[in-house]
């Protein structure tokens, strides 16, 4: 007869009353914070890579009884963009409803194959990264420092923060009970994800989540490796992982560690015991496992991609499998860097990828060279275009599908697309879609416009946008934090909102006071509806 | 100029671990303590080496970099007979194991522990636990003859924990850790189960995912590495595996705590061919080399490698690039008691790539005979390589060239622009043109005010190396090439004269070999490769309390210290064998 005991009997014989210790924080059984019987939320976020021209992504044609801005305003506000003319209650935006705009590809990046999804979609203009920052990996999602190793204009010597969707992996309120993955970190290209995280960990370094990138291994840790529906009895390497365990707990009370080195060790717990939890969990009977995959040997080096047949497929995959994942409830955080992505804009389909080199044909040669080189703009809108379509898209497709009450999982989900950085490494005006509504939570269906047109803080750089004050980038992250069910005590730091907000001046931004009357704890007028 | 002997004497002055707290009279190379201290006097003096004896420096808890853990795994259970890379083991699943991303640095540098390493350490424990035990001669090959499908008696448990168990942990287990898995498996259903149950155990342990250092002599701050530690330090740094037999016999027997015996397995274990396996390595992620799998195949690319054999089917060029800086780092280091200078210095050519070749202009070297040297006046050393200067298209890129060179190879901080503070534009390529050389534009776009400061420091030895085209072939003029359409616009006579200012003067210069000279006569690029080497190390970038090691390496090199020497030396230095906890 096996001994088996579970993880909570196992600490509470070796870490707690053996040893006379108390239990670890972060480990003991987790209080739902959460109101019984809410539906789950689940958030999804979608990064194509860095160098935008943001103009491609507004409007620039006029419906009926829309002109452009260069009619309404003129002078420096004229960019070709279409203006907005309604004000939005309570605020000093400007909205109006995407279904306006229907009948041609809403611009150049957001095509017309997403209008059936209009009416559960935002298209948000003039987000503003107050920091300057850049190329950060963390920086869609709030980590504005960048990464330990960043350059000091990259950094402004922030200290690093974990990412949005981290803080949902590991709050108790997003998660009442203790979830089989915590989120699903993908990207395209190379592991380099846009999640940083601290793994719940107060305290501990923030980190960059190495990103799956083979959908076959996706699969396997999410329903491949663990228990499968009906299983009758515990998994045997469930009490291993158990006694495993209690090595590394045996390690990290060694004298001969560090405060840094305990924190290593009670990392490796972290994981060993989601490990467990799934070995004791398995799947439920009503999740539909998806069919495995073949394996493509996709991913590093970034140039081995073996066909754009086979990229395109296992691009699919890895949706189609997370998507799945949340529809078993393994997950309800998803986290897609498309650092590769596909170019049709010389007539043929090529991966092209966002490597730190300028080498001919990848994404950051065409972002450096858009402005002046119409056919590297072409293939910087073509490259969105597809991420669009392939990720961003899809995911809206395969969430869209009744879950409870006539609501679709894609009603109680966010799904935010974005960039972190427009052209020549400026981070103003950034485009955000954003798609379902949170159970009810985020108010869908508009294109809301920021910008503050009537701000003296006007700064053209033609030909691809105009540098206007809009709204700090922070209030969108505290919106779906939100949205996502916490509170300001969930996810402050000491400050109010979320993410650095540390001013910074150049000669080429504007002063703080741009932004007087944007609090940064604030979510998003218009868009939060609590 | 320190002889071996003084180097010797040096380096023990340096540290304060092998040997320290043991008689003290194995003083063969140099001894330890006191003794040693007398003996290097001089020398220590030379080197900064007496600070060294108090200081070690932070050796932080740090898992197996996925080479360690793929080669470790190898190793287990290679003796058994049980190929775990192969196809039908766990090819699939070590692949899986997360590459080490040193953000343009040594992969070693990425300690991150993540949910991915957490499960394919799972994976690779279950998969290989359940091989183990699927083929009852496997189970016997690695478990010993007496398991089976019956419950293990404790005699067979204890022979495989003395033995794979050893192996795994680096070291013999405690009576803990042995009870621990001797109730494991006495508490399993069956025979199977039990020796499964172990071979799980095992590889999913700390000891054996972890360079767990925990016993030695000294307090609970600062201690000397016990000989276990000692040896993996040694075979983890040279070969990035376990320590083999003969090591852990040597820390088992305490040979390895002697000076005598620390030195001579310090020799074997260089001389290994899985050391220049390591040296290979460094040098890819020091020169970041093979970066480059492919070549464009655009228009452009393709009037531009008119000539060559590039898209032959048989045409090798970007291995044979990497290779031949492998081959000269051997010749230098394993063949030859070569020196730093003659790495960055030699025109001999070690390639055996007639497509290569074709490039450099030279024969193919047929890999036994005197190589061939490179056509006077054209190429000294590493700088000037194939390997080194390809660009990746058909422009040639003077500042990303200049910048490796002061960032890489001569460890100048290179503050990175603020892109805010630069007017737009600033940062986009400048446009090819008929009626400018690369040089030309590159010096138009960065002449503004608030690019020169750094560009003057990066431009000039790019502009030197605009000698060598984007593929590294030696040129005289610049063709030049329209991005685009690939039609070529202009060839124009090149102008390379520059002063790049690396020795502390503003000659001017106008080729490679005297710009490879030149960053020879700075004097940084020996502490520039120290510093390099130690990151390399030990997985961190250096504090204050590493001076020591680092000038004794540097001293090596700009005296003309052998490559084998200056590459051993880290392994004689206190840092290299203690522990400080912080």
């Amino acid at each position: 007869m096996p001994l088996v005991h579970g993880r909570r009997v196992f600490l509470r014989s070796a870490g707690g009353l053996a040893l006379g210790l108390p239990f670890l924080p972060s480990l003991l059984p987790r209080q739902a914070k959460g109101a019984p019987g809410d539906q789950a939320k689940r958030f999804i976020a979608i990064q194509s890579q860095s160098g935008q021209m943001v103009a491609d992504f507004w409007p620039a044609w006029t419906p009926a009884g829309y002109q452009l801005r260069d009619t309404m305003y003129g002078g420096p506000r004229a960019d070709g963009t279409t203006a907005l003319s309604e004000t939005m209650p309570g605020s000093t935006a400007k909205w109006a409803p995407l279904s306006d705009f229907v009948g041609q590809d809403l611009s150049r990046v957001i095509s017309a194959d997403l209008q059936p999804y209009y009416d559960k979609m935002l298209l948000l203009r003039g987000l503003d990264y107050l920091q300057g920052t850049s190329h950060g990996t963390g920086q869609l999602l709030g980590n504005y420092a960048n990464c330990a190793s960043a350059g000091e204009f990259e950094s402004r010597g922030l200290g690093p923060m974990p990412t949005i969707d981290q803080v949902l992996a590991y709050s108790d309120r997003f998660y009442t009970s203790t979830p089989h993955a915590r989120s699903i970190v993908l990207a395209t290209g190379s592991p380099s994800s846009i999640s940083d995280t601290n793994y719940g960990i107060a305290g501990g370094a923030i980190e960059n989540i190495p990103a799956y990138l083979e959908p076959h291994d996706l699969w396997q840790d999410l329903f491949g490796d663990f228990m499968e529906p009906g299983m009758p009895t515990e998994h045997p390497n469930r009490r291993l992982v158990n006694a495993v365990y209690e090595d590394y707990s045996r390690l990290k009370q060694h004298s001969r560690l560090s405060a840094t080195d305990r924190d290593a060790v009670e990392r490796h717990m972290t994981f060993l015991a989601d490990i467990e939890n799934e070995l004791a969990n398995g799947l439920s009977a009503a999740c539909v496992k998806p069919p495995e995959p073949p394996i493509y040997g996709v991913g590093y080096p970034w140039q081995e991609v073996s066909s754009i047949a086979d990229f395109e497929a296992w691009v699919s995959l890895l949706v189609d499998i997370s998507v799945a994942a949340i529809r078993c409830d393994i997950t309800r955080v998803v986290t897609f860097n498309a650092n590769m992505a596909i170019t049709d804009a010389s007539g043929a389909k090529v991966n092209s990828y966002h490597s730190s080199d300028d080498v001919a044909g990848d994404w950051h040669d065409y972002a450096h060279d858009a402005v002046d080189e119409a056919g590297d703009h072409d293939h910087i809108v073509a490259l969105n275009r597809w991420v669009v379509d392939a990720v961003f898209k899809r995911f809206l497709e395969q969430l869209d599908v009744e879950e409870a009450d006539g609501a679709t999982f894609l009603d109680n989900s966010l799904v935010y697309w974005g960039s972190e950085l427009a052209m020549d490494h400026y981070v103003n005006g950034m485009p955000a879609i954003l798609a379902g509504g949170a159970g009810g939570s985020i108010a869908t269906g508009h294109y809301v416009d920021f910008t503050q047109m009537t701000s003296d803080y006007a700064n053209p750089i033609l030909p691809w946008g105009v540098l206007i004050p809009g709204v700090q980038h922070n209030r969108l992250l505290v919106t779906i934090l939100q949205a996502m069910g916490l509170t300001p005590e969930d996810y402050e730091q000491g400050t109010p909102g979320y993410g650095h907000a540390v001013e910074f001046s150049g000669p080429y931004n504007w002063p703080a006071d741009a932004y007087a009357n944007s609090p940064l704890d604030a979510p998003l007028p218009g868009v939060f509806v609590g | 100029m320190l002889g071996l002997g003084a180097l010797a004497a040096a380096l023990a002055g340096c540290y304060s671990g092998a040997g320290s707290g043991s008689d003290g009279d194995d003083a063969g190379t140099g001894g330890s303590g006191a003794d040693s201290a007398d003996t290097g006097a001089d020398s220590a003096d030379d080197t900064g080496s007496a600070a060294c004896a108090e200081s070690s420096s932070i050796s932080p808890l740090r898992r197996l970099t996925a080479a360690q853990y793929r080669n470790t795994l190898r190793d287990l259970f290679a003796p058994a007979g049980f190929d775990v890379e192969a196809p039908e083991a766990a090819a699939d699943e070590l692949d899986r194991i997360p590459v080490d991303d040193g953000e343009g640095s040594f992969g070693i540098l990425d300690g991150r522990v993540s949910d991915l390493h957490a499960r394919a350490y799972y994976r690779l424990a279950d998969r290989l636990a359940d091989l183990t035990v699927a083929d009852p001669d496997r189970l016997r090959a690695v478990a010993g003859e007496c398991a089976g499908s019956t419950m293990p008696d404790d005699a067979c448990i204890d022979a495989f924990l003395d033995d794979l168990g050893l192996r795994a942990y680096r070291r013999p287990l405690t009576d803990d850790e042995r009870a621990k898995l001797h109730d494991i498996a006495d508490t399993s259903p069956d025979g199977t189960e039990a020796w499964r149950s172990l071979v799980f155990m095992v590889l999913m342990s700390p000891q054996f995912l972890y360079h767990a250092e925990l016993e030695g002599e000294g307090d609970d701050t600062q201690y000397d590495l016990d000989g276990y530690a000692l040896a993996s330090r040694l075979s983890f740094h040279f070969w990035q595996s376990m320590p083999d037999a003969e090591l852990l016999a040597a820390a088992a027997d305490g040979s390895l705590l002697t000076d005598a015996g620390y030195v001579a397995q310090l020799d074997r274990v260089f001389d290994d061919p899985r050391t220049q396996a390591t040296v290979d390595r460094f040098y890819d992620e020091w020169l970041q080399l093979g970066w480059m799998t492919t070549f464009p195949s655009t228009p452009a690319f393709t009037t531009f490698a008119q000539g060559t054999t590039i898209g032959q089917a048989d045409a090798d060029h970007l291995q044979a690039a990497q290779d031949e800086i492998h081959a000269l780092v051997r010749h230098f280091t394993f063949d030859e008691d070569g020196t730093f200078a003659d790495l960055l210095l030699t025109d001999l050519s070690l390639t055996t790539s007639p497509h290569l070749a074709q490039l450099y202009g030279v024969a193919p070297w047929d890999g036994q005979s005197e190589p061939p040297r490179m056509p006077a006046g054209q190429r000294a050393g590493l700088i000037t390589r194939v390997a080194f200067l390809l660009t990746g298209n058909e422009e040639s890129h003077p500042v990303h060239r200049g910048a490796a060179v002061r960032d890489r190879i001569m460890c100048a901080e290179l503050p990175q622009p603020d892109p805010t503070m630069l007017p737009p534009g600033a940062l986009d390529q400048p446009p090819v043109t008929g009626d400018q050389t690369t040089r030309q534009r590159y010096e138009a776009k960065t002449a503004d005010g608030a690019c020169v400061g750094c560009h003057q420091a990066i431009n000039p030895i790019g502009f030197v190396l605009e000698g060598y085209d984007a593929l590294g072939r030696h040129r005289t003029e610049e063709t030049i090439i329209d991005g685009v359409t690939g039609e070529i616009l202009a060839t124009l006579p090149l102008d390379t004269a520059a002063a790049p200012n690396l020795a502390g003067d503003d000659t001017i210069i106008d080729d490679g070999i005297a710009l490879s000279q030149q960053v020879v006569d700075s004097g940084e690029s020996e502490r520039c490769f120290a510093t390099q080497y130690f990151r390399a190390t030990f997985g961190r970038t250096e504090t204050e309390d590493d001076t020591c090691v680092l000038d004794t390496v540097q001293a090596e090199l700009t005296d003309n210290a052998s490559m084998r020497q200056a590459l051993r030396t880290i392994a004689l230095a206190a840092t290299f064998r203690a522990r400080r906890v912080m």
